[in-house]
């Protein structure tokens, strides 16, 4: 029990301080993404999934995990408050039990006429990075391909980015160039959006017009910029680090040895972020 | 579209250098901003969804739309949240425009899958409980039974899309393997979040991601990671006195899961579902090697077809404990064992009518039956299912302590005793590995049963042919087995990219001892006609050969197995071959492919050649009622078939709509018929003619049910039509008998209210048969109505109405209507629920049925439970 609060203390830690948040607009739309990956490219079976958020703005989108979004609506409502053992008892029953995938702990924010993308990530080794980029998406159209999903009548459409092949379907009928994680850039929202490999796969499972104000938040910490292919490179880093550290029970604490064995084996297999270059 | 697309390729052809236009423009809003991120689009013809080209509006609400295309004019649309559409035909020149976007807030289609009841992930499918539970839902068979592309028989086995599942997991365990009846009926469905469907389920860990698998397990997903729970009740009634108990305590733990029960009841509910394993999976009989045959019995009356608790008097208790230990991440302990114990009294008359060449012999008897049910079962299991390997031990014992009585009332009194006890010990041992890609499985089977069977009347039957037409006191008919089984083989599995051969090669071998004799009041009789004493030892050795081709959406399979089939028989009575050698192939080739989506299409066909069981050379009579005697041949069966069968299976979890259609056609041919002779004192004799003879069966079924989550309700329509041919030989004439079957029966249910649940079913039943003396038509129709009502919190009213009707062409229809009502209530506080039920308000005391065969047709009324009252008393877990 002792060892779980020690966690769950780093984890409020590093979420309740040191968090300043600016509003850069406000959500007219939410889109939940189910986003499916292998996340090791050897194994077929290795399939991993996380439900993911889209909130289109006027002028911004945030792109995140739907228990990111939970943990920062938390720590935003208590953004006030220093963390005493009062907010303690309060946040730790809330965030209990929800954990994001290694791969999908990021912010991908989009601004529209700049063409903007930034991601961000709030702590890999308890440093905090960014990546900015201007992506132009080379779609092709792809003619009398049309389906329906969701009820939406959707085009298809190819591109690459990043490593991969990607096959994409929009709909029309909500005419925002928005899509998940960076894609973007077709003249309807991307429903589905899947590599010719068939390893990363966003799915459209929700759409919402938002009857309250909500605020896109944007976090003012000090990031460290990198570029698309320096992140991938840290991230892998990071993963490998992580093994020994497993490996040598550098300040891990594992149960028996076949727990061990499984969290390397977990980390080991953590090999194909979505961005390969 | 393909035309116009040929015609556009071919003027790109001709002139490569295509004209490619370009139209520029600016966007404005009618308050003279600069709108960005409008989509600008490009049609060659209007409510077309296919775009040319497009554009997005940049921050100063500049566009370039660069167009390759022959046609003279195109449409631009303009495509925004907040502005609304606008159409431009425009010529196809470059040329710089303007376009005035009027403000217009657009409204979104919102959807939203993730709360819907049904949702996929990859090959599973998830069924949400608290969606299908109905008030009156108690266990999660219950709720299993009300989802649609679910099916729960009477006997507990659970269908999907038509065919049944291979595993039942708790948690991703199989606690219960075959007998996961005790947890389908007493696990609340309270405690359960989801119920996954597992498709292409491997549960051979080793084999998963490159052995494919076409079967379906279920995986019940509980609302909590440690959970007691489980089922108590106890409950009285009358009259006569009754009794209903139930303590089901079950603990599930990531480390271990328990589920032990001790039962009892005297108000027709059947408790042997939950003894027996069901033995029917993975398509095949598995496990029956070692199953309790019943060699002699007494005449029983054909059980009507209705819900067997209108008419089953029990007395059952049972009792069973079912342990799961995980010893380590690799090893699981299993221990399961059960007693059952029941007294079931039954009572009617059987009103049976022989079609005889021109005249029809009529025989009415009734009858009154009790049975005497007494077994105990015990199995220890080792399991390491582990991605290195996979091994599994399982040592089984089994013993049945079965009697029968019966008094049946004719001009004179009859009574019969049956004594059918069966005792059985066996080992199973099964283990995988892989050797580099490839696999080797050894598997060996051992068991040792032993069935002392006795029937016998009183006073003694067959006078005639037993004791020169003089009465006697007493008959007995004996009927003694004793097998040694064994099975074993070693199959090596080679992988090939996307191909997967298999070879195995296996040795049968079984010995039995089979005597049976007939005993005249306790004198043995010494006639050899009279007795059999077969000694014989099976062996068989066989190859098969494997193939089977996998990608992503296609699935073949072919195997053919070479059997060599050797009998050495000892027969101390009779003139039998003492060796019997044959040579035996049956193919089969199975495909599977996906049509689309949701849609997957599976075709087989089979040929299967078989030889009978050494049992049937007993050439000796055998007296297998007060009217029948039966002997066979000095030859065996043999059984040439072919089968194609077709099945179309479509689940849509979004749209809730599930259907499968099937289609089969079986042809047998064998080498021996059946001759029947019946007597004029209403005597019949079994004997075996050497006749080719043919049985061919046709089959198409479809089972269709839609569910409406909006409207929380499921409608279903099930029917089958079949139809089979096969001849007969009654009095030494040939004849043919033509069945035709058909079925249909339509269902509703809705969950819409919050004060009402009503479920609605349908059933007809028509049966028409043709031989050579009588055309039969038998049609059954069934009415069930169900409603629960909450008229206020905490109080549910149940109504039950059935009405069933049975009709034979000559005869006067029978209607029969049952009424069943209860009332629930459940305090504010505590845990306890009251509950009192009312069985056959009407009070009804008989069913009428109609059941037909080659020769006769069989009229029964069948007594059913008097109205009852019982009051029960429920405590949650």
């Amino acid at each position: 029990m002792y060892k779980i609060l020690a966690i769950s203390f780093l984890l409020i830690n590093n979420f309740v301080l040191a968090q300043e948040y600016i509003t850069i607009d406000t959500v007219k739309y939410k889109c939940i993404y189910n986003y499916e990956f292998q996340q090791d490219s050897l194994s077929k079976y290795s399939i991993k999934s996380q439900e993911m958020a889209l909130l289109i703005g006027n002028r911004y989108s945030k792109f995140l995990s739907t228990t990111q979004l939970y943990k920062d609506s938390i720590a935003y409502k208590y953004k006030d408050e220093t963390v005493s053992k009062v907010t303690f008892n309060k946040i730790l029953p809330l965030i209990q039990g929800s954990f994001t995938h290694a791969y999908c702990k990021y912010y991908v924010f989009k601004d529209f006429p700049e063409n903007g993308i930034t991601l961000l990530n709030n702590y890999i080794n308890k440093k905090n990075y960014k990546v900015s980029e201007k992506i132009h998406f080379n779609w092709d159209i792809e003619h009398d391909s049309d389906t329906t999903i969701l009820g939406f009548i959707c085009n298809k459409a190819t591109t690459t980015f990043a490593g991969r092949d990607y096959i994409a379907w929009y709909t029309i009928e909500v005419p925002k160039n928005e899509g998940p994680y960076k894609f973007r850039g077709l003249p309807g929202l991307i429903i589905k959006i899947r590599d010719k490999q068939n390893q990363h796969r966003f799915e459209l499972t929700s759409i919402n017009e938002l009857k309250c104000i909500k605020p896109i938040l944007f976090k003012k910490n000090n990031f460290i910029s990198v570029s698309p292919k320096e992140y991938v490179k840290i991230l892998d880093y990071r993963m490998r680090e992580l093994f020994n550290k497993i490996q040598s029970e550098d300040g891990i604490i594992l149960k028996s040895d076949e727990s061990k064995a499984k969290a390397l084996n977990n980390v080991k297999s953590r090999n194909n972020f979505i961005e390969r270059y | 579209m393909f035309r116009s697309f040929y015609i556009f390729s071919l003027l790109l052809c001709i002139n490569p250098i295509s004209a490619q236009t370009l139209i520029k423009g600016v966007l404005l809003s009618e308050q003279g901003d600069k709108p960005f991120g409008v989509s600008l689009l490009v049609y060659t013809e209007k409510n077309s969804v296919d775009i040319l080209t497009y554009d997005i509006s940049d921050q100063l609400g500049k566009f370039e739309l660069s167009i390759s295309s022959h046609y003279d004019s195109v449409l631009v649309a303009t495509k925004s949240m907040v502005f609304k559409d606008t159409f431009i035909w425009l010529e196809n020149k470059n040329q710089e425009i303007e376009i005035v976007l009027q403000s217009h807030i657009r409204k979104i289609k919102e959807v939203d899958i993730r709360a819907h009841p049904i949702s996929t992930r990859g090959d599973t499918i998830n069924y949400v409980v608290n969606s299908f539970a109905k008030k009156n839902d108690q266990s999660i068979g219950d709720v299993i039974g009300n989802m649609p592309g679910f099916e729960v028989t009477g006997l507990g086995k659970i269908y999907y899309q038509g065919r049944p599942i291979q595993k039942y997991y708790i948690e991703g365990l199989d606690l219960l393997e075959k007998r996961y009846a005790i947890a389908n009926k007493n696990l609340p469905h309270k405690s359960v979040g989801s119920v996954e469907v597992l498709q292409n389920h491997q549960p051979i860990k080793l084999l998963e991601d490159k052995v494919a698998s076409d079967e379906t397990s279920i995986n019940i997903k509980l609302k909590k990671n440690v959970a007691i729970t489980g089922t108590l009740y106890a409950g009285i009634g009358t009259t006569p006195f009754l009794h209903d108990v139930n303590l089901t305590p079950m603990l599930f733990h990531k480390k271990q899961q328990m589920i032990a029960s001790w039962q009892t009841n005297n108000i027709g509910d059947d408790l042997n579902t939950q003894h027996q394993p069901l033995f029917f999976s993975n398509g095949k009989l598995t496990g029956h090697k070692n199953r309790k045959q019943e060699y002699v019995s007494i005449t029983a009356i054909p059980k009507p077809d209705i819900d067997r608790k209108w008419y089953l008097d029990n007395n059952a208790n049972l009792l069973t404990y079912n342990h799961l230990l995980k010893v380590n991440q690799k090893t699981e302990l299993k221990i399961n064992s059960s007693y059952y114990r029941d007294i079931l009294k039954e009572k009617g008359s059987i009103f049976t009518s022989y079609f005889l060449d021109g005249r029809t012999f009529i025989i009415e008897e009734s009858t009154q039956n009790t049975y005497s049910n007494k077994s105990i079962f015990t199995e220890f299991t080792l399991t390491q299912n582990h991605k290195s390997h996979y091994f599994t031990n399982k040592i089984n014992l089994q013993g049945y302590w079965d009697s029968q009585s019966g008094e049946m009332l004719n001009q004179t009194s009859l009574s019969q005793k049956a004594e059918t006890p069966h005792f059985t010990f066996s080992n199973e041992f099964d283990l995988l590995f892989p050797i580099q890609n490839n696999f080797i499985h050894v598997y060996s089977f051992v068991d040792l049963n032993q069935s002392p069977h006795r029937l016998s009347f009183f006073p003694g039957v067959f006078p005639n042919i037993l004791n020169q037409g003089q009465n006697f006191n007493v008959v007995a008919q004996k009927y003694k087995t004793s097998n040694f089984l064994t099975e074993n083989y070693l199959q090596f599995t080679l992988r090939k990219g996307k191909w997967i051969y298999e070879t195995t090669s296996g040795i049968i071998f079984n010995t039995q001892d089979l005597k049976t004799s007939i005993e005249k009041d306790n004198i043995l009789l010494e006639t050899d006609s009279l007795n059999n004493q077969l000694n014989w030892k099976y062996t068989e050795t066989y190859i098969t050969e494997d193939v089977q081709f996998k990608n992503n959406s296609f699935m073949l399979s072919f195997s053919i197995p070479f059997r060599g089939v050797f009998y050495h028989i000892a027969d101390k009575f009779h003139d039998t071959p003492d060796k019997i050698r044959k040579f035996l192939v049956t193919p089969s080739l199975k495909f599977k492919f996906d049509i689309a989506k949701f849609m997957t299409a599976r075709l087989s066909a089979k040929y299967n050649s078989s030889l009978g069981e050494v049992n049937d050379l007993t050439q000796g009579y055998i007296i297998k009622s007060h009217r029948l005697m039966h002997r066979q041949t000095n030859e065996l069966m043999n059984k040439n078939s072919y089968s194609y069968s077709s099945r179309l299976e479509y689940k849509n979890p979004i749209s809730g709509f599930f259907y499968t259609a099937y289609w089969l056609y079986k042809n047998d041919t064998k080498n021996l018929l059946l001759k029947q002779k019946f007597t004029d004192t209403g005597l019949l004799f079994h004997e075996i003619k050497k006749r080719k003879n043919q049985i061919i069966n046709k089959n198409l079924s479809f089972k269709i049910s839609q569910y409406v989550a909006k409207l929380n309700t499921t409608f279903s329509i099930n029917s089958f039509v079949l139809t089979m041919q096969k001849d007969y030989i009654l009095n030494n004439q040939l004849g043919k008998l033509t069945l035709k079957s058909f079925a249909l029966e339509p269902g509703l249910s809705i969950s819409r209210w919050e004060f009402i649940d009503i479920g609605y079913k349908y059933n007809f039943q028509l049966l028409q048969q043709k031989t050579l003396n009588a055309n039969l038509d038998i049609i059954e129709q069934k009415h069930k109505i169900d409603l629960y009502i909450t008229p206020c919190k905490r109080h549910l009213i149940g109504i039950n109405l059935d009405y069933y009707q049975s009709k034979q062409s000559e005869q006067e229809p029978f209607d029969l209507s049952i009424a069943n009502m209860s009332y629930l209530y459940k305090p504010k506080r505590g845990k306890l629920k009251f509950k009192i039920n009312v069985h056959n308000l009407l009070n009804h005391t008989q069913i009428v049925n109609y059941y037909q065969n080659d020769i006769s047709l069989t009229k029964t009324s069948y007594q059913i439970r008097p109205r009852q009252v019982i009051a029960i008393l429920l405590i949650g877990l």
